[in-house]
């Protein structure tokens, strides 16, 4: 997942208007409007072998922006996120390089919290690592 | 005998289903929000996800409450939903190699590349009731959450992903390779698509059990472990964590990473005699959504006992196995029980009349004459 979308994805309602807001001036076209359904998760067992673990919902959205398609398909019912995933995405392969500016320090702190957080989970997870002694009769 | 439908009775049922409703609403306490069920009782919401073979954990968790805490009715739910939705397509296959792991530990050997993880689990505390969860106000949780927090400065953060246990097996060459995709032309066998026909290849196998409901498996798996099969099953690792979800991308057919979702694996090595007599590893798989490590185990388990070349027992037969374990097929044919079957009933309550009457008619003694 890109940077980006993870961190939409993780957005409350206060930062999607926020972003929404953002990206108000720009000319974003919608060629796909969010739309839910299923993506088959597809596993590999440890001998190579390919199966259907189950199906995920999903949104999937598209977008165009100066030319450049974007593409977003993300978990859940989120049709606002899928279609601001999408417009990013779009953005950032366009070349309005002030607003990709602008949008990254918007997201910025959001990441870095994000990565934060993740860490301290990790690090209380590694609280949990043990090395059992085994009982041997003496 | 067929089933005879019965028609009328709609404004009881509006009424039975209003009443259903009042069951969960009568009481005193305050509303349960979904995103309580989501975050709160996640358990129960990842059992739905994976017996409703449908990753969605908002849905399951209202699934959850419309069922008033019933898994399987509301499993049932997310099943009935996904029959809504329009499939997009497949992911990426997948790995457990990649899983982020939370907790990773194996009972087959006391030192793996990486470490033991415990991670979230009950596994080594007494279950006791905890009467503080009584009042369990967010004073208590902050005070709990600083607690944890603390001396956690020098803690490295546990690396995302470890090697597989099973590789040191591999690397002897203890472990028996088991045959991949066969016998549906080496592609993915979907049941959702394609009708199951036994012997069922490999990756229907897996799928069809993926799903199956948690009692179920269990107790399939619980009877060949204690003696109604072969299998002595030794857990050779089993992890819980995120799997990530790639797809090709549409535009670039590049991965492209949507997100991840929460899953248990559970690899079981199990011993047995080669036709040479010469003893040998084989390894049964499990792979589910959420966490669920005791469905992880039994499907490991399942998997290896119907491998067995010549089954002697339900759980290594394979029809018998995937023929029995899906939740919402049992629960529908259970229930269906409770439906009005008053034409076939009646139907053999006449023919017992007519029998008994025809044998009173023969019985000597009877004054009749037998009529058969």
């Amino acid at each position: 997942m890109s940077d980006h979308q993870s961190v939409i994805m993780s957005m409350d309602q206060k930062s999607v208007s926020e972003l929404k807001e953002l990206l108000g001036e720009a000319e974003i076209q919608v060629s796909k409007a969010p739309q839910t359904g299923l993506l088959m998760m597809v596993a590999r067992d440890p001998f190579a072998t390919d199966f259907c673990l189950g199906e995920i919902l999903v949104t999937e959205a598209e977008t165009e922006y100066r030319g450049q398609r974007g593409y977003a398909l993300v978990l859940g019912e989120e049709p606002e996120k899928a279609m601001l995933t999408a417009a990013v995405a779009a953005i950032f392969q366009s070349d309005n390089d002030a607003l990709k500016t602008e949008i990254g320090q918007f997201l910025a702190p959001m990441a870095f919290r994000l990565k934060e957080s993740a860490t301290w989970e990790r690090r209380l997870l590694s609280k949990t690592q043990v090395n059992f002694e085994t009982m041997v009769k003496g | 005998m067929g089933y005879v439908a019965v028609k009328g009775g709609e404004e009881a049922i509006a009424q039975a289903g209003r009443l259903l409703a009042y069951q969960r609403l009568k009481g005193t306490s305050k509303p349960l929000e979904v995103v309580q069920i989501q975050e709160q009782l996640y358990l129960a919401v990842d059992r739905v996800m994976s017996e409703g073979s449908l990753y969605a954990p908002e849905l399951a968790a209202l699934a959850f409450k419309q069922a008033a805490g019933d898994t399987l009715e509301a499993a049932f739910m997310l099943r009935a939903y996904r029959a809504t939705q329009p499939r997009v397509g497949y992911s990426l296959p997948q790995s457990g190699e990649e899983i982020r792991i939370i907790r990773r530990i194996s009972a087959a050997f006391k030192d793996i590349p990486g470490g033991q993880v415990l991670g979230p689990t009950s596994d080594y505390t007494l279950r006791l009731l905890d009467f503080e969860l009584l009042e369990d106000t967010p004073r208590r949780r902050r005070a709990f959450m600083e607690a944890l927090g603390q001396d956690l400065v020098d803690a490295q953060p546990l690396p995302l992903t470890f090697p597989k246990v099973v590789d040191i097996l591999r690397k002897e060459g203890l472990l028996v390779e088991t045959i991949g995709n066969g016998g549906n032309g080496g592609k993915v066998f979907d049941i959702t698509r394609q009708s199951l026909t036994f012997p069922a290849p490999r990756s229907a196998a897996l799928q069809g059990i993926t799903r199956g409901e948690t009692g179920g498996l269990l107790l399939l798996a619980y009877t060949n472990m204690r003696g109604y099969g072969d299998i002595h099953p030794t857990v050779g690792e089993l992890r819980v964590g995120y799997l990530p979800v790639r797809i090709a991308h549409p535009h670039s057919g590049e991965p492209y990473s949507i997100g991840e979702v929460k899953v248990t694996e559970a690899e079981v090595i199990a011993r047995f005699n080669d036709a040479e007599g010469s003893p040998k590893f084989t390894l049964g798989y499990g792979l589910c959504f959420g966490h669920n490590e005791i469905k992880a185990i039994a499907m490991a388990v399942l998997d290896r006992a119907m491998q067995s070349p010549e089954p002697k027992t339900p759980s290594e037969d394979q029809e018998f196995v995937l023929s029995h374990l899906d939740g919402i097929d049992s629960l529908g044919f259970g229930s269906h029980w409770k439906l009005p079957h008053y034409v076939t009933f009646q139907s053999d309550l006449d023919r017992l009349r007519q029998t008994q009457e025809v044998g009173t008619e023969a019985r000597p003694g009877s004054g009749k004459k037998n009529a058969i």
